[in-house]
């Protein structure tokens, strides 16, 4: 067997998901649980591929895949399968190779991944932690770079708020925007394992990037202080505007 | 071919799976054709598959993920230490039930 990966045109893939939806919908009648059938459908999905990979497929077309798929059992005979013990399985229907493998009224489309989604909607509070952060540090800021006395009352106010707030920051930051990546970064594993059944790269991107990117612009707008921090600030923004104008176009795309 | 002779057949899949695995380890297909060359056997993935997902569900088999040459990763079973002991268990049954019928068809008494 050669150990080229197999790669299928879209009309394929769509081939392909159509007949594994309608084994899921077989088994789903027979109350079977997702995990069951999940590990059957992958095994099936292996099979196809490890079929086309034996008569030497690489790039393979709809023919290929309904060649391989009238040799395969009905999707009702799923339902049979799982709903029983072996000892009492009805006996099984005649193969039909000759006829089409399955109807086409059921028809599987690739489904935007949920936790891309979670990951981009995570990225609204992160925006809004990120801003409610920066203006209570301001003031302290203001006081550092100012050189005023620290017994001054607004470098007092700026201590104060500083030792309150940024370990609160720390834990919404940690709560939210650290999610948002995670959820973000399975997402892309997820949906470049799919062989096509999921999409939604641009948002998993989008909610990966978008904490880095209020880091990027602000941790450092704190540090500097001003004057330098706010034009730091402004450079930065520009960058990330343009970084997400790109992300967005991306996850319009995908 | 006589409706119960794929019945009798189907009865046995979930003995002939787990000793198809007594050896070592196999993914799903590989245990698709090792069982459907078996002479008399004849399954096919609609039977094999779905006994392996209950049987890993019920812990009688381990699945490992291995990367694949031709696309997603392969699923390798191997028979748990639960799944070795219930196998025992189905062989012992085997062995009375072949030697009842062994002698019924044969004439003589078990």
């Amino acid at each position: 067997m050669n150990h080229k990966p197999v790669t299928l045109t879209r009309q394929a893939h769509k081939t392909m998901d159509d007949y594994l939806q309608q084994v899921r919908t077989a088994m789903e009648r027979s109350s079977v649980s997702g995990e069951q059938i999940r590990s059957v459908l992958a095994d099936l999905e292996g099979q196809i591929l490890d079929m086309l990979a034996a008569h030497d497929i690489h790039e393979a077309q709809e023919s290929d895949v309904r060649s391989v798929l009238a040799t395969l059992d009905p999707p009702e005979d799923y339902a049979s399968g799982a709903a029983t013990s072996p000892a009492q399985l009805p006996p099984s229907p005649t193969r039909e190779s000759d006829s089409a493998p399955f109807p086409t009224s059921h028809s599987i489309r690739p489904r935007l991944s949920k936790l891309a989604v979670i990951s981009a909607l995570l990225t609204g509070p992160c925006v809004l932690i990120t801003f409610s952060a920066f203006l209570l540090l301001l003031p302290a800021t203001i006081h550092r770079t100012t050189h005023s006395p620290a017994t001054q009352p607004n470098a007092v106010y700026g201590n104060g708020v500083t030792i309150v707030a940024v370990p609160q920051i720390m834990v919404a930051f940690t709560m939210i925007c650290a999610p948002s990546v995670v959820t973000g970064l399975i997402a892309i594993s997820r949906i470049r394992h799919s062989q096509g059944q999921l999409y939604g790269l641009g948002w998993a991107y989008f909610g990966v990037a978008t904490t880095p990117l209020l880091l990027f612009i602000f941790a450092p707008t704190i540090l500097l202080g001003r004057p330098v921090g706010f034009f730091y600030m402004i450079a930065a923004l520009a960058v990330s505007l343009w970084l997400v104008k790109k992300m967005f176009l991306s996850a319009m795309g995908s | 071919m006589a409706a119960w002779v794929p019945q009798l057949r189907k009865g046995l899949v979930e003995l002939c799976v787990m000793a198809a695995l007594r050896d070592g380890e196999a993914y799903g297909y590989e245990l698709v054709q090792r069982l459907s060359q078996t002479d008399g056997m004849a399954v096919t993935e609609s039977t094999v598959y779905p006994i392996l997902a209950r049987m890993a569900e019920a812990n009688l088999v381990h699945v490992r993920k291995a990367e694949s040459p031709n696309g997603p990763p392969r699923r390798y079973y191997r028979l748990t230490p639960l799944g070795q002991q219930r196998l025992r268990e189905m062989l012992e049954q085997w062995h009375d039930i072949r030697t009842a019928v062994d002698g019924l068809t044969s004439g003589g008494s078990s």
